[in-house]
Formats: structure tokens, C-alpha cells, sequence
């Protein structure tokens, strides 16, 4: 698999309305807090339209989740390994990746999650 | 989902009315002081910390058993939930610090959030050990520390974190 290059664009689907703040439409540091397996599940969004953004969504992760999307976090995969994290491919499914090599504690991860959701963009799904 | 019901006034401190006395006066003093505890606790600048503590309280319900997550959340413990209340319950009730959202973690663990912007943020970690942790980050500059909490005094490095969260934004 093609190595992830530092301009490309990134996005994480936002399920939860507690990740994101609703009149600043902004994204909040839960979007990026990553799971038991030390890892946050991102898609490769460069060479997509917005449209089929919301297609891998939908057919991907939602099955998945069993909620509706609520809008996605954009982001630069520079403003993510600026933290000393990496971003590996991980297919299937397609355009699919994990954000790695988080930290030790809860409490770095979430200065981390802090500043990727500061970098980061709310779009939300009309 | 269910709430717990009227669980929130029992941390406003209302004193009740206790009397040996009798009679026409005593029945009306007593009455005024029942009318004047349902005013106070009633008064709007309650309200936030009421609707906080009902929210902590649903969480809790919700959360206190292993896989509330749908996967395999740690359980939201006794120890965890009071210490959370507790610290509510220290917060002064002011127009310019907003009471924070309660996010509950998948290892059980309390974490609460106040932001004004996406960089004046303030999480503190409760883990129901007298213990909290904290991690903010105000413009450029990051804070972090761990405080002992004695379930009665709110640690004055939260407070100072807050003023930069609310005041200096």
C-alpha cells in the first residue's frame, strides 16, 4: 500500500453531536481521541469529491457504527504527525487508515486530540 | 432512557424547619418557610447545576455496567460518580463560567470539558481516587497537572485554568 504523504488530506466521520460544537461548527478534541486499540480510523480524502466523502460514510462506516453521520473532521495528515503520530494505510476498506503511535496516558492523548481538533474542520452533513 | 427524577435538588442546600411549636402562628411560620425553601430552590441561578447533576445521574444509569459502549466499556464506578458530583458540587454558581459537558470514557472514567473556542479548551479527568488530572491548552500555551481532591474544596489550579479558559479568551 502507498505510503501516506504529509499533504494529504485526511477526514474522521463524526457520529457523536458531543465531538463537535453545534453553533461554532467546530470539532472537539472526543473526534480525535483514539480507541482501546490505541488507534483513530481516518479515510483519504485528496483525490475525492465531497459527494462520494459522504458515500464511503455511509457504506462504510456507518454499517459499522449503527448511527447516522453527523458531519466529518478534515485534516491535514502534517497537522497529525507534527505530534509525533503516524498514519498507516489499512485496507480493506478502500481509502481507508489509522492514526498510530499515540501516547501512554489519557492525558497526553488528549492534549494531542486537543490541538488535531484545533487543526482540524467541521463540514457537516446537510 | 430514563432520568433519575428530582435526584439533582438534593445537593442544593435548602435547611429545613424544625419546631416543637403549635398553633395558628406556628402553622403559618412553618408555611412561610416551606414557600420560601420551594422559591430558593426553584431560583434560576440553580437551574444550570440542576440540569448538570440530572445529566451526571443518567450517565451514571447509563454507564455503570460493563459494555455500555456496545463494545467493552469499563463500568462507570460508584467511586468515579461521587467524586464527579462532589466536584459539581464545589463549582460557584457564576454568569461567566459556564457549568462543563460530562463525557464519560470507555475506561469508565469521567472527563469534563469547558471551551470557549477550539483553542481555549480545559478537560479535567476524574478516576475516583481523590485524585484529579487535568490538560488544557489556552492560545499557544498547554497546562497539565494532577491535584488531590477532597471531595470539598475544588483545587485552585482548576479555577486558575478556568479564568484563562473564560476570562482571558
Amino acid at each position: 500500500m502507498d505510503k501516506i504523504e504529509p499533504e494529504e488530506k485526511l477526514t474522521r466521520f463524526i457520529f457523536d453531536s458531543s465531538a463537535y460544537r453545534q453553533l461554532a461548527n467546530t470539532v472537539k478534541f472526543q473526534a480525535f481521541m483514539p480507541n482501546k486499540n490505541c488507534e483513530v480510523s481516518v479515510f483519504r480524502i485528496s483525490d475525492v469529491t465531497d459527494a462520494e466523502i459522504w458515500v464511503i460514510g455511509e457504506c462504510e462506516v456507518v454499517p459499522k457504527r449503527g448511527k447516522p453521520i453527523k458531519g466529518r473532521a478534515d485534516i491535514l495528515t502534517s497537522d497529525i504527525q507534527k505530534h509525533g503520530l503516524s498514519v498507516v494505510p489499512k485496507e480493506p476498506p478502500p481509502k481507508h487508515a489509522n492514526i498510530i503511535h499515540w501516547k501512554d496516558t489519557k492525558e497526553a492523548n488528549q492534549a494531542i486530540a486537543i490541538e488535531l481538533a484545533a487543526a482540524a474542520t467541521f463540514v457537516k452533513l446537510e | 432512557m430514563s432520568v433519575i427524577a428530582n435526584t439533582a435538588y438534593s445537593n442544593i442546600n435548602v435547611k429545613p424547619f424544625y419546631s416543637t411549636g403549635f398553633g395558628h402562628e406556628s402553622d403559618k411560620i412553618r408555611r412561610c418557610n416551606q414557600e420560601a425553601n420551594r422559591a430558593y430552590e426553584n431560583a434560576e441561578i440553580f437551574r444550570p447545576k440542576q440540569l448538570i447533576l440530572q445529566e451526571l445521574d443518567r450517565l451514571y444509569k447509563e454507564c455503570s455496567e460493563e459494555g455500555w459502549d456496545g463494545e467493552d466499556a469499563s463500568p462507570m464506578t460508584d467511586d468515579i460518580y461521587n467524586e464527579a458530583r462532589k466536584l459539581l458540587d464545589c463549582f460557584p454558581l457564576t454568569s461567566f463560567i459556564q457549568l462543563p459537558e460530562i463525557i464519560v470514557d470507555y475506561d469508565g472514567e469521567i472527563t469534563f470539558e469547558w471551551s470557549t473556542d477550539t483553542r481555549h479548551v480545559l478537560l479535567v479527568n476524574m478516576k475516583g481516587k481523590n485524585e484529579i488530572t487535568y490538560v488544557g491548552l489556552f492560545g499557544t500555551n498547554k497546562v497539565n497537572g494532577r491535584e488531590y481532591f477532597d471531595g470539598t474544596t475544588l483545587p485552585p489550579a482548576i479555577i486558575d485554568n478556568l479564568k484563562k479558559t473564560y476570562l482571558i479568551s
